[in-house]
This record gives C-alpha cells, structure tokens and sequence, in this order.
C-alpha cells in the first residue's frame, strides 16, 4: 500500500523519511495564519523577553473576525495594539480592514501553496487543503509556534471521500459539501484526515474545494484535502510567496476508510440548528420564516457564491420583513463582483453589500440578531451562543439563501433558475 | 524535556453533560469578551442554566461524545478554572479542545464510556497515569480507562501551561547566555 499525501506532507516537514498514523511528529511550519492575535501578544508579555516572530515572512495577521470596523472604543484600542505590536514583533503581513475574511486571503495571495504545513488560530484554519496545502488549526499553542516555528501533529489516518457525478441545476457545492458532512457526522473525522476525491471534486474551482477542506473541522478532522491537480496548478500561476514542490499520493494510497458518493440525484440540503453536521433535505424545512439572510462567510464570499446568490436575485426584490447581507471574501472579489454586475444587482434587490471581512456569522460586529429571530446563511456554524440567543440557524448554498430571501421564508431555490 | 512525570489524580463530584457540547456552549459569543468573571456566568447556559451556582472548587465534568467540539476559544478552557472545575473527562475529546487544554494546562482527558458510568452528583477520580487514564466512580465503584497521553504533553500539564514552559526555557537562555 501506498502513503498519503498528509502522511508524506509530515515526513518532508518533520525530516523523516516515513511517518505512521498514530505517531507524534514535530514539523517546521511554512505559515502562521492569526486572526485575533491581541492575546498572543499579551503571553509574549508574560513570557517576557521575546524580541521577534520565528520568521516575519511567514506569520500572517487578518483581524477579520472582530475588528472590520472598530464598533467601540475597546476595538478600536485592540486594532491598534494588534498593529502595533505586529511591527513590533517583525509580523509582515498584517492585513487591514476590508481585505476579507483570512482564510481566503491565505490562499489568494499566496500564503501558502500545494505541499505546505500551515497552522492558524482560527479553527477552520482546515481550509488550505483545498490546494493540497496540509493545515490545521491550533489556538492557545499558536503563542509557541509564533516562536519556534515548528508545529506537533499527531500523523493521521486518513478517511476518502470519492465523490463522481454532475449535480443537478440548483445543486452547488455547498449542497454536496454538506451531505458529506452530514454523512460523516460531527465526531466521524477526529484525528483523521480527510481526502476529497473523484471527478465531482476535481470538476470544481479551487475556491468550491475550500467549502470541503474548511467544513472538515465540523467533522472532527485534522486535515481536510484534495490532491493537487491541474486546476491547482494553474490557480498557483505567479500566486506562492515562494518556490514549491507539491506532493501528491503515492500510487494506491492506503486509506482507513472510504465513503463513494454519486451527487447525480442529490436534492438541495440543508444545516438545521443545532450543529453544521445536522443535515437535512432542504424540503423538508421548506416554509420556516427567516429575518435575516447572509451570503458571505469562508464558505460563502467567494466570487461563484455571488454569481449564483446574484443569478436567483436578479430582477428580484428581497422581502421587505427580511434583511440580506452581502460580504464579498476578499477586496479583490468585490472588485470581481463590481466589475461582473452583482453589486449592482444586490443593491437593485435591496440587500446590503458591505466590505470583504467575516461579516456576521458571529455577533462580533455588524447584523445581529434580536431575539427569537431565525436566520439562513452561507457560513460555517450554526451553533447555539453564537449569535446571541438565537439558535434558529440555517445554513444552505448562496442559490437557496438568495431565494428564502425573496419569499421572506426558507425556499427552494430552483423555481428560480432559468 | 527530560521531566519524569509521576501519577496525578483528580477527584470531586461529577456534572454530567451529552454529546457535542460545543465551545458556543461552554463559551457564548455574546459574553465572551467580557471577561472570565462575567463569562461564567453564562457557561453552558444553552443546555443547563445557572451552572456556575452548582459548581463547586474541585468538581469534575463529565460528558459524552466530541466535547469541546466548534470554534477555537481559549476563553472556553480558561473558563473552567475560573469556575472551579478541576478537570474534565469525557467519551471523546474535539482535538482542538484537547490541545488548548493541554497547552493551558487545564486537564481535559477522553475515557471512552465514561458517560454511561457516571450519574450527576456521583464522586468521581480520574487517575493519569503513564499506562492510562482510569476514570472511577466512587459513588458506585464502576471503571473506564483511555489511552493515555503522551509523556511530552503529561509535561505541558505538570508544568502548568505551555506559557510557564517557555518562560522557563527563555529563563534557562539568558542563565546560559550570560
């Protein structure tokens, strides 16, 4: 049998030449990606002494979650602090308000690239894979990795989703993407790996990948993958920060599992609350009133999620008891949309388009909900405490968000495409 | 780290939760930056309310499938500290949950059944050892190990975190650099 590409990944970064499931590995790190990097400063200051990052080159800093706009004195305090301190420590890319959500700015400019170790602070830091790249996130020991610039993993088995077919019109990715989920449970990937595979998959844009590779987390898994192809190696073009070599599967790789999927048949779904892997058939929510929809998030704010949110919404009126929120993933995305029409297009339908950043998949800045509200969007989680009291989250693709926006409650959207 | 790390043993009165208890749970959004003195007040106010007032210094939560499960919150280890808890044993462990608490030196363990074993209010030790982590219940005598973990992180937690590892270790350069 064959290695898997997360297991030759670990051996190149731990210097080994062969590496087992199981077996605790300490690698060198390609990037650090840091969304709310305030108190990882602050253990610098209580660990006392530390005069630089491991390599400037290679820490990244987005504050996207919190801090897009200050919205009160304390944010606008810790922005500063996060930018001063940043220079202090000889961090180089500090990303400012409305250059998007992190995770796609890691991939877009170059951050990291097919066959690269990354790690980052935020728990979907899973998102890489979609480009072969092996990253992970860790939270508290990022403090350490920002030192040493070496990373412990245990190596992981890894689980094989192969999935063939052509989805139906109205079916995108984040419909297969969720009946995967759903398939593999919130606990069914823990300490796993997971490879996304099959002509399906390599039939998408990198950009679609990244809704499998990031929603891995909410499966438990480590790791979340594709094999790089020439999809990826072509979206690479001029983009890596530095000269790579990818890595790619041995021939008959061995997998603890695999899962076959055909998406010929597949229906739209849906996340109902509580939890991202609670998928159901979108028919069978169909009806639920909703006060608010969000097209946006790091499964959601990429260019194709506003062609299809725009593709339902043009010539359209969002209902009036309902709010709509755009967030473009990235400044250069919103630049793309512009040019494309759909900003046009949002605003004629009455939604509100705001700058790339998380946007409001947390209450952490703007779009709120008030008590007892439900709301369906593109983003990752729907768990209770996130936003507020609320629990009533739905989670489903930009073409059903865009439609249950128009009839005000969640809807199917394929009497809506042409 | 060359540190031999002998057994260690928790023990209080079990709170018993289910399955995915997620970090949006433990540590809502809407509190977390307010503080850890705040923050427990509202700790898994989604599925049990008040839960701060049943706790008492030295207790042990017990939970079933992927606890800690969701978002990357350090707030949602740290939180448990503030509240008392002395260590947290459940069937599985969410790996990032796992390492923060680790990291945080806040001991979190997986000892698969542990949920079926332990009722609310029971007496319950958890014993880490270098073979395993053997979960008993007082109360009733019944037993449930897991793997154990391994000695490099048995001395992150013996250490208190890894922040005091690395103080040490920057301590140790500039002893050594002078």
């Amino acid at each position: 049998m064959g290695r898997t590409m997360a297991l030759k990944i670990l051996a190149r970064g731990a210097k080994k030449k062969e590496v087992v499931p199981g077996e605790i590995v300490i690698v060198d790190v390609d990037a650090v990606f840091m969304h709310s990097p305030d108190y990882k400063f602050k253990h610098f200051e209580q660990i006392g002494g530390v005069k630089s990052v491991f390599d400037g080159e290679k820490v990244v800093i987005c504050p996207d979650h919190h801090h897009f706009l200050p919205a009160s004195q304390k944010d606008a305090n810790t922005v500063k602090y996060i930018v001063e301190q940043g220079e202090r420590y000889g961090v180089k890319y500090i990303y400012g308000p409305g250059t998007g959500i992190g995770h796609y700015l890691m991939v877009e400019q170059g951050h990291v690239w097919p066959g690269a170790i990354a790690v980052g602070s935020d728990s979907h830091t899973t998102a890489y894979g979609c480009i072969g790249c092996l990253s992970s996130p860790m939270n508290f020991e990022i403090t350490e990795v920002m030192l040493s610039g070496k990373a412990w993993f245990k190596a992981p088995p890894t689980i094989l989703v192969k999935i063939e077919g052509t989805t139906k019109r109205g079916v995108s990715a984040r419909d297969v993407a969720q009946y995967v989920l759903g398939e593999l449970g919130a606990d069914g990937a823990l300490w796993s790996a997971v490879e996304y595979g099959g002509s399906y998959i390599h039939s998408l844009s990198v950009w679609q990948r990244m809704i499998f590779s990031l929603l891995t987390i909410e499966a438990g898994g480590t790791f979340g993958l594709v094999e790089p192809d020439e999809t990826t190696l072509e979206f690479m073009k001029g983009r890596a920060k530095k000269a790579f070599e990818p890595v790619y599967n041995d021939p008959n790789p061995e997998y603890s599992k695999v899962v076959e999927i055909d998406v010929s048949d597949l229906e739209p779904q849906v996340a109902v609350p509580p939890q991202p892997s609670f998928t159901k058939l979108l028919a069978e929510v169909v009806g639920k009133p909703i006060q608010q929809a969000y097209i946006g998030g790091c499964t959601g704010g990429g260019i194709e999620d506003m062609r299809m949110a725009a593709e339902v919404l043009k010539g359209r009126k969002v209902n009036p008891g309902v709010r709509l929120i755009v967030v473009p993933g990235t400044r250069d995305m919103y630049g793309q949309a512009m040019r494309e029409g759909l900003v046009d297009v949002f605003n004629q339908a009455g939604a509100l388009v705001t700058p790339a950043y998380c946007g409001p998949c947390q209450q952490l800045c703007v779009g709120n909900l008030a008590d007892g509200d439900t709301e369906i969007g593109t983003h990752p989680r729907n768990l209770p405490g996130r936003a507020g009291k609320a629990t009533s989250i739905y989670l489903a693709s930009p073409y059903t968000v865009a439609a249950s926006a128009v009839e005000g409650k969640i809807t199917d959207p394929r009497a809506f495409l042409p | 780290m060359e540190t031999k790390i002998g057994t260690r043993i928790y023990q209080g009165k079990a709170h018993t939760f289910g399955d995915s208890i997620n970090t949006d749970v433990i540590s809502p959004g809407r509190w977390m930056r307010e503080g850890l003195e705040v923050l427990k007040l509202h700790t898994m106010e989604a599925v049990r309310k008040d839960f701060y007032k049943d706790v008492n210094p030295g207790d042990i939560i017990v939970a079933g499938r992927n606890f800690g499960c969701g978002s990357h919150r350090e707030p949602a280890n740290s939180v448990m500290k503030v509240l008392g808890i002395s260590a947290i044993v459940a069937d599985s462990v969410a790996r990032l949950y796992f390492r923060n608490g680790i990291a945080m030196g806040i001991p979190v363990f997986s000892a698969p059944g542990v949920s079926k074993i332990v009722n609310e209010g029971d007496e319950v030790q958890v014993k880490v050892t270098e073979e395993a982590i053997e979960v008993t219940n007082i109360t009733t005598g019944a037993k449930v190990f897991g793997k154990p973990i391994p000695e490099v992180m048995r001395s992150v937690v013996e250490a208190g975190g890894i922040l005091a590892l690395l103080k040490a270790e920057l301590e140790h350069e500039k002893q050594t650099s002078l």
